[in-house]
């Protein structure tokens, strides 16, 4: 099950992480919370989104 | 998709920046034209982007500490940088006479739980629900979310 783990710091910065989701089971609750919170100062892919992705082309070279 | 976002705070919900008011014993007045603050500015600070001089102490809607007629008090106005949302004034010249006090140094106590507020609002409507919430020791408040019924 995947989860979101959101910290808020004492300056009221906001961190939003997604946890145990793959590939592009993308949750429309983080980009909605992050809409709601301001403005994205940064957002990156963790790395299994790319694993997911490592995993399918290597079993086509298989 | 797997992602980790920082989002920088822009106060764009009054019901949860009144919500925020509640928790710290702060009022938030609706339609208050002013705020209270020393009166003029003596130029020691910059002013906030795209604000002049003589329109300080004017504002939309105003946050102030029930009961207390000394304290100043804080004023929310649409922001004039081009980003959405209001930005907060309020003269911290001596503490602000007990506003700082209330709403931490550069309102970031304030600003944490309008955060917390909002998160919690928007988490409702998303049928999402906390599953925990910590108190970090850096002051940090860490909430962990997860969809109801799953």
């Amino acid at each position: 099950m995947s989860q979101v783990k959101v910290k808020i710091s004492r300056t009221g910065q906001v961190t939003i992480d997604v946890l145990n989701a793959q590939g592009m089971h993308c949750s429309t609750l983080t980009k909605v919370l992050e809409q709601a919170l301001g403005e994205t100062a940064r957002d990156e892919m963790k790395p299994e989104y790319f694993e997911t992705s490592q995993t399918i082309h290597d079993t086509v070279q298989h | 998709m797997s992602h980790i976002a920082e989002v920088n705070l822009l106060v764009q919900d009054l019901n949860a920046l009144q919500r925020a008011c509640r928790r710290l014993g702060l009022e938030l007045v609706r339609g208050q034209q002013t705020y209270r603050w020393y009166g003029r500015s003596v130029g020691d600070h910059p002013l906030p982007v795209g604000f002049a001089k003589d329109e300080l102490g004017t504002c939309e809607h105003a946050i102030q500490i029930p009961g207390n007629d000394h304290a100043y008090e804080i004023g929310i106005v649409t922001r004039r940088d081009g980003k959405p949302g209001y930005v907060l004034l309020w003269d911290f010249y001596q503490g602000g006479y007990g506003l700082v006090d209330r709403v931490g140094e550069n309102a970031e106590r304030l600003q944490q739980l309008y955060a917390l507020e909002v998160t919690l609002g928007t988490i409702e409507e998303m049928n999402h629900c906390v599953v925990e919430q910590n108190q970090l020791a850096d002051g940090s408040i860490e909430l962990v979310l997860a969809q109801q019924g799953v």
